[in-house]
């Protein structure tokens, strides 16, 4: 019996490896194969546009695209406003309930508004999403996928209305965010909880995803990986203003999904700042990433244009993003592999999101340039070279005089009865006091 | 140096030489402010171009070299044993030098973004600071007796660090106050 026992023993011991193995192979296949498919992504984008068109922040059609895509519920057509909300969304169109805690989240800001002469002061509220997975696991660490879902279809406080679903603006980045968010909450035994937001306000200051930092940021959270305007042009990679410690995991990833790194040498930069401390911005870091390179998280921008135009290009015919040519027709039509470039982006990400190396890579904060952020040092250095100034000059001048001392003073000899009586020979001046009648001439001119 | 001893470039080449100089110097930053504004206010973007900002970049500071020379020079007019005409000669000279190096600094923080935050603080004092103390030897040197040297040294060393202390208590000020 006991022989028994120590053999079924043993052959747990070795077969529990063994089913590790099975399990994190099954993981490592998930990374090789799995990205979402254009087609669904095509889909669910025209879905974004003809369900929610309108998600303009600060306004009531914001509450309701923030609704519909936490799978609350549906929205009218566009031309309803999409304030109507009409019927309970299908499970696997927005985010699914299934295996995602869901929450809508409110977030308000004061503003001064200027009218006419006067400045009144207004409150204004907006709306957030925010998705867990449902086997939220304690002792894992966690990723923070973020996008911004909101467009400028009608006019608030901050924008014109431009009456266009933002397709590429946000639309189809949504799109790709819900369909992550879906797949990585089926993952089982997945090394990290995920955690999805969609923010509002970004253009308008970055507004909702600096609540969430305020409100529901947790320190598990190891990495937060924000998705923008993917589709156009090639897609980058961006993860901080100096090296940060990720950066070569996720550049030998990115590499094999022919994603680039986004450089900011020779890029001319915004004299505004987004991220705090950071005197300037570039495109790279306007968006909601900026409220996370804030507080020091290790972050990792995703964003699709071509940065070798300008410095917000799309790299398309022309730039649609904000326009009113921003609609689906347009997106098909000026980046007609939208979907595709997408489809190569999730595969990137879901790899990266199931690596369980990357734990140790995301381990530290990031930030590590944030010394030479700090202006005030620099002018503190300044004094302290004025310091060595002032030493130098006393230093000097005290060399200088020793090396170079003054010339004897020169005595002024009044001769009373005429030069012929002084010393001619002297170095002193001799005023000679006996004047030619012929030549009036001042006698200290001699 | 044969060049200023000799004076071999007319006064007004000199002084546009010098506001080109104070053009390069800040090159970058007319770049950045090119592409902020036409980011942040499209309408204007015709307005904005890369050239005009780099122009318009030295107006002010060759404004304000002028007229602190133009003072200077006025206030120093009756001192006596004082190279005057020979020091507002070749100023201009110095500090076409001191630009220099700012700009070839520029080059650095286009491509290292992040160094251009320390460096437009300390670098335009480092290198003017420099440029000065060439051309106290230079002055010093060619046109005062060598016993003077001390007191021209004193005189326009105190002036000069004067000068930067309030601009740099100034600027870390409202740096911290804001």
């Amino acid at each position: 019996m006991k022989k028994l026992l120590i053999i079924i023993a043993a052959l747990c011991l070795i077969a529990l490896p063994l089913t590790q193995a099975s399990a994190s192979v099954c993981i490592a296949e998930q990374q090789e194969s799995y990205a979402i498919s254009a087609t669904e992504i095509d889909e669910l984008t025209k879905k974004i546009c003809l369900d929610i068109a309108d998600r303009t922040t600060f306004t009531d059609a914001c509450l309701d695209a923030a609704n519909v895509i936490a799978g609350v519920s549906s929205s009218a057509f566009p031309e309803q406003g999409g304030a109507e909300t009409v019927a309970l969304s299908t499970a696997s169109e927005y985010l699914e309930k299934e295996h995602l805690d869901i929450s809508v989240e409110e977030y308000s800001i004061s503003v001064t508004v200027s009218q006419g002469l006067q400045s009144v002061n207004k409150d204004l509220t907006s709306y957030y999403v925010i998705a867990k997975t449902k086997n939220f696991d304690q002792s894992k660490k966690t990723i923070l996928f973020t996008t911004n879902f909101a467009n400028h279809y009608s006019a608030n406080d901050a924008f014109n209305g431009v009456k266009a679903e933002g397709a590429l603006g946000s639309a189809a980045t949504t799109a790709l965010t819900i369909k992550l968010a879906n797949y990585l909450s089926t993952v089982v035994d997945a090394p990290y909880n995920y955690v999805f937001a969609f923010f509002s306000g970004t253009d308008e200051g970055n507004f909702a995803s600096a609540d969430y930092v305020q409100n529901h940021l947790k320190r598990d959270v190891m990495l937060v990986i924000n998705l923008e305007r993917l589709g156009c042009g090639d897609t980058y990679f961006y993860t901080d203003e100096a090296k940060a410690d990720h950066d070569e995991f996720v550049f030998a990833k990115a590499a094999n999904y022919n994603l680039k790194q986004y450089s900011m040498s020779g890029k001319a930069l915004l004299q505004i700042a987004t991220v705090s401390d950071l005197p300037y911005s570039h495109y790279a870091i306007l968006g909601d990433v900026a409220s996370f390179l804030s507080v020091e998280k290790p972050c990792l921008q995703v964003m699709g244009g071509d940065f070798s135009k300008s410095i917000g290009s799309e790299g398309g015919e022309v730039d649609i993003v904000n326009t009113k040519n921003d609609t689906y027709e347009n997106l098909v039509k000026y980046h007609p592999t939208y979907a595709s470039k997408i489809s190569v982006v999730s595969g990137f990400l879901t790899n990266l999101a199931l690596d369980t190396q990357l734990k140790d890579v995301c381990s530290s904060a990031a930030n590590s340039y944030k010394i030479f952020t700090k202006t005030w040092i620099a002018y503190v250095i300044c004094i302290g070279l004025v310091m060595i100034m002032i030493v130098a000059l006393i230093l000097t001048t005290n060399k200088l005089e020793k090396k170079y001392p003054p010339p004897p003073p020169r005595k002024i000899k009044i001769a009373v009865f005429g030069k012929e009586f002084e010393d001619i020979n002297s170095d002193d001046v001799i005023v000679d006091l006996k004047r030619n009648k012929n030549n009036d001439v001042n006698p200290f001119d001699v | 140096m044969k060049l200023i001893k000799e004076r071999k470039i007319n006064k007004t080449l000199l002084i546009f030489l010098l506001y080109l100089s104070f053009c390069f110097s800040s090159w970058y930053t007319a770049i950045n402010t090119a592409a902020s504004i036409k980011f942040l206010y499209p309408q204007f973007a015709a307005l904005s171009n890369v050239f005009t900002a780099f122009l318009s970049g030295g107006i002010m500071p060759i404004i304000i070299y002028l007229l602190v020379v133009k003072f200077i020079s006025h206030a120093l007019k009756r001192t006596p044993f004082l190279p005057l005409d020979q020091m507002v000669y070749s100023l201009p000279f110095f500090y076409i030098g001191a630009n220099i190096v700012c700009g070839l600094f520029n080059i650095l923080y286009y491509f290292v973004p992040i160094a251009s935050i320390w460096g437009n603080v300390i670098i335009p004092i480092l290198s003017t600071t420099c440029f000065f103390v060439w051309f106290m030897v230079f002055i010093c040197k060619n046109y005062v007796k060598n016993y003077n040297w001390k007191a021209m040294t004193l005189y326009f060393g105190r002036i000069y660090i004067v000068v930067v202390t309030i601009v740099t208590v100034f600027a870390l000020v409202s740096e911290v106050a804001l």
